[in-house]
């Protein structure tokens, strides 16, 4: 090995002729599932079922439901929102082999002038359109 | 093999999928997992070791990430999160595809993290029609069956167009 002739260490060669870029689906669909799409929340997994066939049967590979309260969806529509009990019945009823659920609320520390009723982050209760 | 591994000046040479040899000292390379197995079990023995599934450009990458994160000592974290951060700054898609791949094939878990949280960070909170965009997907979806599938999760649209 101590042979070698001097050999570029680090050095990314120019490639005007490269081949296309890889998409995303040349990667294992275990790789888009568990390693990309498991880091988002369950209401983003709902929502890029609208991107492809494909994207929607990724989304089926689930089998844990993570929702995640987002601050900004309270406080900038104003408008009806769709509690928690509904999110979660949906998605077990169309994943069909879940195993955990798990819910997390936005820190709101700083934002004293949240209305008081939200505090039960509509777990139970809510408005639907 | 063992007592070679345990010297950092050794070097070895790695070579990508479309020819370019990099020559990388050990302790940079043993921070992928295939690379320090292959150590290990002394099947490291050829003068090259051919890495086909990455190309050039990815090689050169990966290899940077596992030098800073082979030299940095422990107590310096928060440097090295700083790296990685600027590591995949401005990086394309296409680019970041292929670092999960060969970081899923060398078997490098802080790299696959990082490349996956950064590909997942960019389509959070997107519309799907923007991730369609970012992933250069075709909707293969006829207009009734994307009002279908939008009406099945309508909840999961609110506040998005």
């Amino acid at each position: 090995m101590d042979d070698l002739p001097a050999l570029p260490i680090l050095e990314a060669p120019s490639r005007p002729n490269s081949p296309s870029p890889t998409h995303i689906y040349d990667l294992p669909e275990e790789l888009i599932v568990e390693e990309i799409l498991n880091r988002l929340g369950s209401v983003d997994l709902a929502r890029i079922r609208s991107v492809s066939f494909t994207f929607y049967d990724f989304s089926t590979e689930f089998r844990s439901i993570n929702l995640h309260c987002n601050l900004d969806s309270y406080t900038n529509s104003g408008r009806p929102i769709t509690p928690f009990k509904i999110f979660a019945t949906d998605l077990i009823l169309r994943m069909g082999g879940v195993n955990s659920i798990s819910i997390s609320v936005e820190e709101r520390a700083n934002h004293k002038s949240i209305d008081i009723k939200l505090d039960d982050l509509h777990l139970m209760e809510g408005y639907i359109d | 093999m063992a007592s070679s591994i345990e010297n950092n000046n050794e070097k070895l040479t790695l070579k990508s999928s479309d020819g370019e040899e990099f020559l990388v000292e050990k302790h940079v390379a043993l921070q992928s997992t295939l690379l320090q197995n292959m150590l290990d079990s002394d099947c490291s023995s050829a003068d090259v070791i051919p890495l086909p599934k990455i190309d050039a450009r990815t090689l050169a990458l990966v290899l940077g990430y596992c030098k800073k994160h082979a030299d940095a000592s422990s107590s310096k974290q928060g440097e090295l999160n700083s790296f990685d951060s600027e590591f995949l700054k401005d990086m394309d898609m296409g680019a970041l595809f292929n670092l999960v791949l060969a970081a899923n094939f060398m078997e490098i878990k802080g790299l696959l993290d990082i490349a996956a949280q950064k590909i997942a960070d960019t389509i959070k909170d997107k519309p799907h029609q923007e991730v369609r965009e970012i992933f250069h997907v075709e909707n293969d979806y006829t207009p009734e069956e994307e009002a279908a599938v939008r009406e099945e999760n309508r909840w999961a649209f609110e506040g998005f167009p």
